[in-house]
């Protein structure tokens, strides 16, 4: 593979953004998908936790969630595809004084140009909700999530109280689902002014039955079908689920799956009723089952499940895969894409019938993003 | 680099106010309720301040402050 310290991608190019423990990688490739080069790495050292690209004729934007362990967490932006990056010298996210919170890692970065053409969410840890009017330069927090009076329910899990999973409603500009591990999903439908738990329907793990639908919930990834902008699928811990009622109710959709456990999941780019997950053993043995790695598709919107594994590790593979380390391209056929927490990068071409490796040996994987440069 | 105070005040308060200058430096070094972060060690004329009264440590004009990372990572 050619490595570069910078890319100069051309119209109809593919980028595929990876945040890694140990600092940003870019893979660039053309529409083939089948060379790619690799730039980086970039935030020595950091830990990035979420990618977006915000695509401008003028000025695309690659936005980054990055964390240093001694000196904080930013959000850094790079308008020539890496070759330099605006680091602000103050927080531009930063938790209100006298709130008694500081921000660990920004977790989720989504633009909503359906809300504004500069607007873009960002999710945090401890688990806040902010948003920028300018591409990502400055962010104001949501404070009525912020101080939901729910918050003291809310508790970590292994890997913080992070709000990881923005959904824009792609219809409606004052829709918004977020994804809260461990507190499950909220969701607004005035404009961020007040929120409400969406969990009915959803198994609660490690509570009663009967206790209120909030408390250990943990949403682990969240994403819309393509065609059917009321449908959303759910990874949760554990379990799978289907809502048809933009997130009003669950349904149980795991029948046919080896196991409930998983973190991420992708909805195809394109096509209806598609999604895909890689699930783990359990909860307590987080590696794929039986060392052999497989990448589940609905394509019926979870009535049943085929495993895709061709090309993948299916012997003593005991990597896993976090849950915004999985995505997918816009192109047709879509291309998959996910990193692994032992530092390997795998590819799909073929919506997933096929794989191979494009990577063996980066830091753990934390994010990926591909996007088409326009 | 030199701050210079015309009072004693707490280390906390000293790099709040050298970030009226330096905002990268405060950002870097507290975090978002002016604490000192915790992968951080600032010594005052030689004593860290972890073993001292913490971000309240008093310093004054002729004090020696150093900024270091914390020997953790991996």
């Amino acid at each position: 593979m050619q490595h570069a310290n910078s890319i100069t991608p051309q119209s109809g190019d593919l980028l595929v953004i990876v945040g890694t423990a140990k600092g940003l990688f870019i893979f660039s490739c053309d529409r083939n998908r089948r060379e790619f080069k690799i730039a980086g790495p970039y935030f020595k050292g950091q830990a990035v936790f979420s990618t977006a690209y915000l695509p401008d004729k003028r000025a695309p934007r690659i936005l980054v969630g990055n964390m240093s362990m001694h000196w904080g967490a930013l959000v850094s932006w790079s308008d020539d595809f890496g070759a330099s990056w605006h680091e602000p010298e103050d927080g531009n996210v930063k938790f209100p004084a006298g709130s008694g919170l500081t921000l660990n890692a920004v977790w989720a970065l989504e633009p909503a140009p359906l809300v504004g053409s500069d607007v873009v969410f960002a999710g945090a840890d401890p688990a806040a909700l902010y948003r920028s009017e300018d591409r990502g330069e400055t962010f104001r927090p949501i404070e009525s999530l912020l101080n939901h009076p729910e918050r003291p329910y809310w508790m970590p899990g292994a890997g913080g109280l992070c709000l990881h999973t923005i959904l824009p409603d792609p219809r409606d500009p004052k829709r918004i689902l977020v994804g809260i591990s461990s507190a499950g999903m909220y969701r607004s439908d005035d404009g961020g002014e007040s929120w409400t738990r969406r969990n009915k329907g959803v198994k609660m793990e490690g509570g009663p039955p009967h206790a209120p639908h909030f408390g250990p919930q943990c949403a682990h990834k969240m994403r819309y079908d393509a065609k059917n902008p009321a449908r959303i699928y759910l990874q949760n811990h554990p379990g799978v689920y289907r809502s048809d009622d933009g997130g009003d109710s669950w349904i149980d959709i795991h029948e046919g799956l080896p196991s409930e456990f998983g973190f991420p999941l992708v909805a195809h780019p394109s096509r209806g009723d598609t999604a895909y997950l890689i699930p783990l053993e359990s909860d307590n043995f987080r590696v794929p089952l039986e060392g052999a790695v497989k990448v589940w598709r609905t394509r019926d919107a979870g009535a049943s499940w085929e495993p895709l594994g061709k090309g993948l590790p299916q012997r003593d593979c005991y990597f896993s895969v976090l849950r915004d380390a999985f995505t997918s391209d816009s192109l047709d056929p879509a291309g998959l894409y996910f990193g692994t927490r032992g530092g390997q990068l795998f590819a799909s071409r073929d919506e997933g019938e096929s794989w191979n490796s494009i990577a063996d040996w980066l830091p753990a994987v934390l994010c990926l993003k591909a996007v088409e440069v326009s | 680099m030199r701050l210079a105070l015309d009072v004693r005040m707490t280390i906390d308060d000293a790099f709040v106010m050298l970030g009226r200058d330096y905002p990268a430096i405060r950002q870097r070094v507290l975090d978002d309720q002016n604490n000192i972060r915790r992968h951080v060690n600032v010594f005052v004329n030689g004593e860290n301040v972890r073993f001292m009264q913490g971000g309240l440590t008093q310093v004054s004009n002729d004090s020696e402050v150093w900024i270091y990372p914390a020997l953790s990572g991996g």
